[in-house]
């Protein structure tokens, strides 16, 4: 009973710690299945969304709220994998994706450049020099990326709960050590945090559907309770409160939708 | 989608109707203009024909009307954006700009005042105590505005431009950091003055679904830069309704949207005060201010009711923006003015 989520630098050999840790523990293991699931539920194409994790914001995006509505929409559909339990995501945003929410084993996998180059080279049949050059451009997209979306280094090792580097221990050590810490009392996922995720699901969810009409909104729920967060004139209130009422009107896990205009002077 | 414009649209007419007195303020003033039409009481001037004055009229009023949509969604006061463009970017005297710029803040802070009051988010004993040093410094302010400008003329506007533009950059700032302010103060001391005032109040909040129970604080100091805030108001013929709600919110310790509720209906008391002074002087030009009372009045619904989901932060920026460009050409105005030279730039 616990969620694993794997953030793993391109050619680290993430992807097979994390499909070997599920298969051990018979969980389920996700990571395009979250993007496939988001672009299904909200009609995106799942390129768009692709796109929004893997490069990193131009200027339009300081402007335009594109990239964080399909962020928004990517958590919602984790947040639905999530809160079914026995869960292993990898993909470089889920420690970002799910933070605040206690009890989840966040893991961050890199390698050292050398192995990754190696592991590129054999893959995608390229130079020495045009992977390290790859390489270089995938971390410095990926870190501004995390920069400009959370305010945070992907690559901080206190952003997780196990940081492991393959190169300096083997695939099979860093499986054992991941299958080892998640047995910990610290990452059960209680009662209590069952609760937090499905009130983060249910927010997410909202948060996606408001984003249509409210770029900036930020959305909290408790037990069917949902608090929309909005900085707008305090003269509009009146027509916000209404107006996201109407939309949110069809959600029947919506039981009460209040709407907290933060006044802007 | 399609519903919900078509929802919109009918919101904007039921609010037509459900606010009687702004619509029957709205019909008389049209009424007003048509019967001067009829009339022929439009006459023009030497350099004025009727066509040109009637292109004022229409183009202040939708002006006026694009400044209050701005404003409501930018939760900026419309005489803060009115005053100095007007001072900086036309050659119309400083003080019928000065006495719109006070009605077109006025009728910004009216169109909200009954609505706050209903809803008793302005809380009327906060708005009694702190109307008494506004209203001092609003006249105060129009005073001084009329002395200097009779003393020392040209220059005397010159120095107003000057100080205006100077004032804006602190405006521009505060409006840019958003003042720091915070939601819910919780003050630790409550002093005895504000104790003997009662400057306490609850209101409901729905998104905590509970009631809010608040007490300023620093009633004395409060007080203090209430007068000084109505000097700056009737002196520049600004509303500065950012500032009151600043203080409210941050000196006195009122929650943000008691806050902004407050100054909303200060400001109109300000205001309203600080006009009489420019009317008895014959600076208010009914036919001139009218469009942009008008516009204001228009505007403020529209901008209340409809563009909701447009970001305040996002206009914020553009009418900083303005702002800025504003105060850099009323200094440079205002130094030209004081000093007697040409400079070349806009």
């Amino acid at each position: 009973m616990a969620i694993i989520i794997i953030s793993r630098a391109s050619y680290s050999h993430g992807r097979v710690v994390a499909e070997k840790v599920a298969e051990e523990l018979n969980y389920k293991c996700v990571s395009r299945e979250v993007i496939s699931l988001a672009a299904e539920e909200y009609g995106v194409p799942e390129a768009w969304l692709k796109d929004a994790f893997e490069t990193g914001p131009s200027i339009l995006d300081r402007f335009k709220h594109g990239k964080k509505k399909y962020i928004a929409y990517v958590r919602a559909a984790l947040l639905e994998y999530a809160v079914q339990d026995n869960l292993v995501y990898h993909g470089l945003a889920g420690a970002f994706l799910l933070e605040g929410i206690p009890n989840i084993l966040r893991v961050l996998i890199s390698a050292t450049m050398e192995e990754r180059i190696k592991h590129m080279m054999e893959i995608r049949h390229v130079s020495e020099k045009e992977a390290r050059k790859a390489i270089e451009r995938f971390d410095a997209e990926r870190k501004k990326w995390a920069k400009f979306f959370y305010g945070k280094d992907p690559w901080d090792i206190n952003e997780y709960d196990l940081g492991l580097v393959i190169g300096r221990i083997t695939v099979e050590d860093a499986i054992k050590k991941i299958l080892e810490t998640v047995k910990m009392p610290s990452f059960q996922i209680t009662d209590e945090v069952k609760k937090i995720l499905k009130d983060e699901y249910l927010a997410a969810k909202v948060k996606s559907d408001l984003m249509n009409f409210y770029s900036d909104v930020e959305v909290t729920a408790d037990d069917g309770v949902v608090t929309i967060h909005l900085k707008r004139s305090i003269r509009q209130q009146d027509a916000i409160t209404e107006d996201i009422k109407e939309i949110l009107m069809e959600m029947p896990e919506v039981k009460e939708v209040r709407v907290n205009i933060i006044p802007v002077y | 989608m399609e519903k919900k414009k078509l929802k919109r649209k009918s919101r904007f007419w039921s609010l037509v109707t459900s606010v009687p007195e702004l619509s029957i303020l709205i019909l008389l003033i049209v009424g007003g203009y048509l019967v001067m039409g009829f009339a022929s009481k439009v006459q023009g001037t030497e350099i004025l024909s009727p066509t040109d004055i009637w292109l004022i009229i229409v183009g202040s009023f939708l002006i006026s009307t694009a400044i209050a949509i701005l404003a409501v969604i930018g939760g900026i006061g419309g005489g803060v954006i009115f005053t100095p463009i007007m001072l900086g970017f036309t050659s119309l005297d400083s003080l019928v700009i000065r006495a719109t710029g006070l009605v077109v803040a006025m009728f910004s802070g009216l169109i909200s005042t009954g609505p706050f009051m209903r809803s008793k988010l302005a809380n009327i004993k906060v708005v009694i105590y702190c109307g008494f040093p506004i209203t001092v410094g609003a006249i105060l302010g129009s005073v001084a505005a009329i002395r200097l400008h009779n003393a020392l003329g040209l220059v005397g506007d010159g120095i107003v431009r000057l100080s205006l533009g100077m004032l804006m950059i602190i405006i521009a700032y505060f409006l840019f950091t958003g003042g720091g302010k915070t939601e819910y103060p919780e003050p630790k001391h409550i002093d005895a003055f504000s104790a003997k005032m009662r400057l306490n109040g609850s209101y409901w909040e729905e998104s905590l679904g509970k009631v809010v129970n608040y007490h300023l604080v620093r009633a004395v100091p409060g007080g203090i830069m209430f007068i000084f805030l109505g000097f700056i108001a009737g002196f520049f013929g600004l509303g500065g309704g950012a500032f009151l709600t600043g203080t409210l919110n941050l000196v006195m310790m009122a929650p943000v949207k008691v806050a902004a509720a407050c100054s909303g209906v200060l400001l109109a008391i300000s205001n309203a005060t600080a006009i009489w002074t420019y009317i008895t002087y014959g600076a208010l030009i009914a036919v001139f201010a009218a469009p942009w009372m008008l516009g204001q009045v228009v505007g403020g619904i529209l901008g209340a009711h409809l563009l909701i989901s447009i970001r305040a932060s996002f206009v914020r920026k553009v009418l900083i923006a303005i702002l800025l460009i504003s105060c850099i050409k009323l200094v440079l105005r205002g130094i030209e003015e004081i000093f007697g030279i040409d400079i070349p730039i806009i």
